[in-house]
């Protein structure tokens, strides 16, 4: 699959949604102001607490930006694609996919590569930049080619965690629970790492890395201090993007290859 | 009755056939409780603010994530892929109430969860957290009456999304915006004597207070036992005031509905 045909293909699918521009209009709408919802939230909690960990209301809504744009640039190829395709698997629909001459990978991220993603995308950029100049940072050219690289590095661990969960359709059939607790998960990145225990730090440094998604980089952005690693780690971040999604990748290949349907 | 009650029964059994996925669940509460109680520990420590302290900002976390998988206001997804498919043309030549099915279908996943969910995840929060006893006897009994009005605004908060939605056909916007007022005005992870004055008085004009705040409050013992009564009170002027509504909603929805195929 080429770049120039999934070019095409979002132009179609945006041509598709723009069928119905009120309705298209209206979901993003909402979402935006579910999204606001926990934006009002955390500024309530920091109005009256000041802090947390160290960290200001600024400070907070910038590393909430960075996980929530990072993983509406990531969702938007693989969470809904990831989804469905338990149904796919479910109703055998799936065995269409592999006579096609193209990588089933690749036809899966880009036929349902979704747009409502805009929402996320609006309301966390333009928090991030104002973030950005409410804080003030006298930042240099690399300091914001490496926001750049944190963006889409985050973005890439995010879709190769949903990857993974997706992959699991092949083997357990059923996924969606599996998801709901990566969502749950995800909560523990809207957050400073250092208040939750040594355990759960090891957790998301290790395990199932969201903590390089918007921790790391906004603590070495921010010069905030971290607790698990020294400032020449703020490199790892960009080799934690590409090793999460090459992984995520590598097993959605191995399970698809394994896949002999679950009936029809 | 027993009608409906078997629609219950039918709910529940059709839960149980997914009953493996407990463990993920209760791991999901888990993380949920945990998060809210490490941030409390984190603003709060060892003193307390405005007389609230750590351990009772933990309970008030332990009792909004039990309330939130027993609430009902997820039926107008239900509601609307009827709408969708067109099998709510089926659903309305029963001669049956379709929201009290609803109801009804919707309490047996509550017991459900009650039984699978609630239960458990109470006994592990009770062993790694702990948790305040209620403020008082009355306190409690109140609490036992702000839990039945909490169940029951939201789900005819539900139904009325899912009845707006015959109008906007775009229920999964309606169940979006609906999403943000409940994250602020319930009080759910933020209980509302933290707000500022003006957000108390707005979270005060709407109803989503009684869906975790209000029953949470009174568990603590936060809201005085004069002023119980009218919270009370005021709660089920809610609950009349969505069932008026609810009902207009309902005999002009049934005679806008259009079918195309199903």
């Amino acid at each position: 699959m080429t770049f120039r045909l999934f070019g095409k293909l979002v132009r179609l699918l945006l041509k598709e949604r723009m069928e119905y521009r009120g309705d298209f209009i209206l979901s993003i709408f909402s979402q935006i102001v579910a999204y606001a919802g926990d934006y009002i939230v955390i500024w309530l909690f920091i109005k009256k607490f000041n802090t947390i960990a160290g960290w200001t209301w600024p400070e907070i809504a910038f590393l909430y930006s960075l996980g929530l744009i990072t993983y509406a640039l990531g969702a938007s190829f693989s969470f809904v694609q990831m989804r469905e395709l338990e149904n796919q698997v479910k109703k055998g629909t799936f065995d269409s996919l592999l006579i096609k001459p193209v990588n089933p990978y690749f036809y899966v991220i880009s036929r349902g590569f979704n747009l409502a993603y805009i929402a996320h995308i609006s309301i966390s950029g333009c928090v991030l930049i104002w973030a950005m100049i409410e804080l003030n940072m006298n930042w240099t050219i690399s300091d914001y080619l490496y926001l750049i690289l944190v963006i889409i590095s985050g973005a890439m661990i995010q879709a190769g965690i949903l990857t993974v969960i997706g992959a699991f359709s092949f083997i357990w059939v059923r996924t969606n629970f599996m998801f709901t607790l990566f969502f749950r998960l995800k909560d523990f990145i809207s957050y400073p790492l250092p208040i939750f225990g040594t355990f759960i730090q090891i957790l998301l440094t290790v395990v199932i890395p969201l903590a390089f998604v918007n921790y790391y980089p906004a603590s070495y952005l921010m010069s905030h201090d971290t607790v698990m690693l020294p400032i020449w780690a703020k490199w790892f971040v960009p080799l934690v993007g590409l090793l999460c999604y090459w992984a995520g990748y590598r097993f959605w290949m191995f399970g698809a290859n394994k896949y002999q349907g679950a009936g029809g | 009755m027993r009608t409906y009650i078997s629609f219950s029964a039918k709910a529940f059994s059709k839960q149980l056939a997914y009953r493996s996925e407990v463990w993920l669940r209760l791991l999901g509460n888990f993380v949920t409780i945990l998060i809210q109680a490490e941030i409390w520990r984190a603003v709060i420590g060892h003193g307390h603010v405005e007389g609230i302290t750590v351990e009772q900002m933990i309970t008030y976390s332990i009792i909004n994530t039990l309330l939130m998988s027993l609430l009902l206001h997820g039926i107008s997804g239900k509601v609307d892929e009827s709408l969708k498919s067109g099998s709510i043309a089926s659903e309305l030549i029963k001669p049956i109430s379709y929201p009290l099915f609803l109801l009804f279908d919707e309490l047996g996943n509550t017991i459900y969860q009650l039984l699978f969910t609630v239960f458990p995840t109470f006994i592990i929060a009770l062993f790694f957290f702990g948790m305040v006893p209620p403020a008082s006897l009355t306190h409690f009994l109140v609490f036992l009456i702000a839990l039945l009005i909490a169940l029951i605004i939201s789900f005819l908060i539900g139904y009325l999304i899912s009845l707006l939605a015959f109008w906007f056909m775009n229920h999964f916007a309606l169940s979006w915006m609906l999403r943000g007022f409940i994250t602020i005005f319930s009080g759910t992870f933020l209980p509302i004597w933290f707000f500022p004055s003006s957000w108390v008085t707005v979270a005060n004009l709407l109803p989503f207070q009684y869906m975790g705040y209000i029953p949470a409050a009174i568990y603590l013992g936060s809201i005085p036992v004069q002023e119980l009564f009218m919270i009370i009170v005021a709660g089920g002027g809610w609950i009349v005031g969505l069932l008026i509504l609810v009902q207009l909603l309902w005999t002009r929805a049934v005679r806008r509905l259009v079918v195309q195929g199903g």
